[in-house]
């Protein structure tokens, strides 16, 4: 090789090693002082009261400033999975802020933390028991007969449940990315599920079933995912804030709280395995829970690349209600976009506001 | 470019590089110190490069030297290069270990340091990779030359963060003792057997299915010979219960360790083809672009490639039976050793797991019949209601509520 084209890449390779050095430690600098400055990772910082609680189960009432222009209160039911502060992540990226911007009096039910004593809790406790008590407190506070209820992922299904059972309390039913057809092969969860020997994992972990366990499942779904993002991190972390967006999603992914293991079982053999609700032969507590009943209005989001719930799995529901005021909402991104992305703020929430404020004659 | 300019260049990259090492780590390491205390910067691998390559240069004013002042600087480079990564990690480390830990959830912590040094590993090979995407090669397969397979599989298993020696050496040592302990109580002939075990386990590399399989198999055979028998002769009470659930335990950690043998052994079968595609896929652009890629360009390449491949794995039926599999024979092994536990520690001054769960049923089941009498109360409350003549104008309906109210109505 000449030696003016070995002294060329020579050249070459040296400076690309010396400025990437130099970024490498300009870049670990700020990180370290970036990190250094933060004091706390706050996430659900929209000021509430606990208006009610049975156990470990809460009614958070969120405050706000005005009179509500929409009178029927709204009470969003998150999943067990995961909790309910993705809705309220910081105050730039909160769907409950944006919903009581948009002049909604909103109330989340927090499922709390399962454990030994939540064992043998079914979904006929969680349904019958715990979310109807919160609804027919929300119906007496304000005087009302009937509530909006918004229903998120397995919270959803739950609502639509509560809704095909007791129709009289739901005067608008909101789903957001929210399984109901379990039968479809797009997701890798409905896949899994179908091998799943769910009485042998109950049983393992003597009926409770842990976050971590479910966690790496949700992983696997995309499993370069958390390599991309911790790669990253160190270009990310350059920006304060963006950092500090990172910890608050990450404080929010490690949360995952254990999962009662009756209530489990059912929703994987029942649902996931047999899919019971779609097929109109599901029970609850012994009473055949009929989708047709729900015939009030119904909006069902979906997002369009959801990789957890995928859309088939939702807009089902749609076909299965015998609602006549009904709409079908695609959200263009993924199952946690619905909650933080900019396009929930901008255009979601608002929509979900404008479409209830709609019907609140 | 004129070699006696290039030299001028060289030198003076080589000091700012210098500098700027010198100035940033004493920078990090004041980061570092908490309540912002000067400490003392890191010796960094760079400075003994930085005094070679000045004799180096020395050297090099005669021309005819000049190549092999460079191939010998390449050297010392690429020294340079891998000293440098192994120093970044500690740093990374070291300053997530010091700052992080308040913040990032603890589960993060390993992960961070797993998949921070798998970027590494990965940035070591980049320079022949990026040869072939610029210069091509007629077998892009040749990548997986230099990227040896006991490499690879390293790579692989800190993405993928695969836990499967700690796990194993672990779950061997729980259920060797356990078993050590309780079956020397049926019989002393087992002392062979608990002695070999965990160190043919540790032996093993977590990789190799055939010794795996082997001892596996010298291992199941072993139990029943050797202790199904007696089993079989002791009366039905605690000992022989505790026994027989050891002897499950042992049978469920065959097929845990078994399935999760596989299961690792096929997602590196498919992640083995994302290299050689990665940079197959770099090399095509390369040629219709004529731009070189840069390092992440690739790692998110061959991360994508890598990921498509083993999700598709996971669609299959054969992986999830698996992955069933795997987890079940886990959570089976851990609680056959917790009930035998349970049978240990009976009669003890303290609550049972076993009797806290006949508490947490009784508990749910009380819960539910009081739901149940609520809204029968409920129901009867209207019916009753409906009898009475209504009042005039009703601000709220009929108290309907259970449970805790906690607060005023609301202003709206």
């Amino acid at each position: 090789m000449e030696t003016a084209n070995i002294a060329n890449q020579a050249a070459e390779t040296v400076t690309r090693f010396t400025e990437q050095t130099a970024e490498q430690m300009n870049s670990m600098r700020t990180w370290a002082q970036n990190l250094s400055e933060i004091e706390t990772v706050d996430i659900a910082t929209a000021p509430r009261e606990t208006v009610w609680q049975d156990g470990k189960v809460k009614l958070y009432h969120f405050l706000r400033d005005t009179k509500a222009k929409v009178k029927t209160p709204v009470v969003i039911s998150y999943a067990l999975v995961n909790r309910w502060e993705m809705m309220d992540l910081q105050p730039d990226r909160s769907m409950i802020r944006r919903l009581l911007q948009e002049g909604l009096d909103v109330y989340v039910i927090d499922w709390g933390y399962a454990g030994v004593a939540e064992r043998y809790k079914t979904m006929g406790d969680y349904i019958n028991g715990n979310l109807d008590d919160c609804i027919d407190f929300v119906r007496d506070r304000h005087g009302v007969d009937q509530v909006n209820l918004v229903g998120v992922c397995q919270g959803g299904t739950f609502s639509v449940i509560y809704t095909a059972l007791h129709p009289e309390k739901v005067k608008n039913l909101v789903t957001l990315v929210t399984p109901v057809d379990f039968s479809h092969d797009e997701g890798l969860l409905f896949r899994w599920s179908r091998e799943v020997d769910v009485d042998s994992l109950v049983e393992g972990f003597n009926g409770v079933v842990p976050g971590e366990f479910l966690n790496i499942a949700f992983d696997l779904l995309k499993p370069m995912a958390k390599v991309k993002k911790y790669v990253n991190l160190p270009k990310l972390a350059q920006d304060k804030a963006k950092l500090e967006n990172f910890l608050r999603m990450e404080k929010w992914v490690s949360d995952g709280p254990a999962q009662a293991g009756e209530a489990y079982r059912e929703f994987i053999n029942e649902l996931y395995k047999q899919n019971k609700l779609a097929k109109g032969t599901f029970e609850l507590e012994g009473e055949k829970v009929d989708l047709k009943k729900i015939d009030m209005p119904i909006m069902t989001i979906y997002a369009s690349a959801d990789h957890l719930v995928p859309p088939p799995c939702t807009q089902k529901l749609n076909d299965l209600v015998s609602s006549t005021d009904k709409e079908l909402y695609e959200f263009p991104g993924g199952h946690i976009g619905v909650f933080v992305g900019s396009r929930s703020q901008k255009v979601l929430a608002p929509a979900i506001a404008e479409w209830l404020a709609n019907r609140d004659k | 470019m004129a070699t006696n300019n290039l030299f001028d260049q060289w030198t003076e990259v080589q000091k700012q590089m210098m500098d700027n090492w010198v100035s940033m780590s004493k920078n990090i390491s004041d980061a570092f110190q908490p309540n912002g205390k000067n400490g003392t910067a890191t010796k960094l691998p760079f400075t003994d490069w930085y005094q070679k390559q000045q004799e180096l240069l020395e050297k090099s004013m005669n021309p005819a030297e000049a190549q092999k002042v460079f191939q010998d600087s390449f050297e010392g480079y690429r020294k340079t290069l891998e000293d440098q990564l192994s120093q970044w990690t500690k740093m990374t480390n070291q300053m997530l270990s010091q700052q992080g830990q308040a913040f990032m959830p603890f589960t993060a912590m390993p992960r961070i340091h797993q998949i921070s040094e798998a970027y590494q590993e990965i940035a070591k090979y980049w320079d022949p990779i990026l040869s072939v995407i610029r210069d091509g090669t007629p077998n892009p397969a040749q990548i997986n030359d230099w990227l040896k397979p006991e490499a690879y599989q390293g790579m692989l298993t800190k993405l993928m963060e695969f836990n499967m020696p700690v796990s194993v050496q672990e779950i061997a040592d729980q259920a060797t003792k356990l078993f050590s302990d309780y079956s020397s109580w049926v019989s002393g002939q087992t002392t062979g057997f608990t002695g070999s075990f965990p160190g043919g386990m540790m032996s093993l590399p977590a990789w190799d299915n055939n010794p795996f399989m082997k001892l596996m198999t010298d291992l199941q055979h072993r139990v029943e010979t050797q202790l199904v028998p007696i089993t079989s002769m002791l009366n039905i009470g605690k000992r022989g219960e505790m026994v027989q659930l050891i002897l499950d335990a042992q049978r469920e950690y065959i097929t845990y360790v078994m399935s999760a043998s596989a299961i690792q052994a096929q997602m590196f079968q498919a992640g083995q083809k994302a290299m050689p595609e990665a940079v197959e896929t770099l090399r095509k652009q390369y040629l219709e672009t004529n731009q070189v890629p840069d390092f992440d360009t690739f790692f998110n390449t061959f991360t994508g490639i890598l990921e498509h491949h083993l999700v598709t794995l996971f669609e299959t039926e054969s992986y999830s039976k698996l992955q069933n599999d795997m987890a079940v024979a886990g959570v089976k092994v851990k609680n056959r050793l917790e009930r035998v536990m349970e049978y240990a520690f009976e009669g003890a001054p303290f609550t049972l797991r076993s009797e806290t769960d006949e508490l947490a049923k009784e508990l749910q089941s009380l819960r539910r019949k009081v739901r149940m009498l609520e809204k029968k109360v409920q129901e009867m409350s209207k019916a009753v209601s409906a009898e009475k003549p209504q009042p005039p104008a009703r601000k709220t309906p009929a108290s309907r509520s259970r449970k805790k109210p906690a607060a005023e109505a609301p202003a709206s």
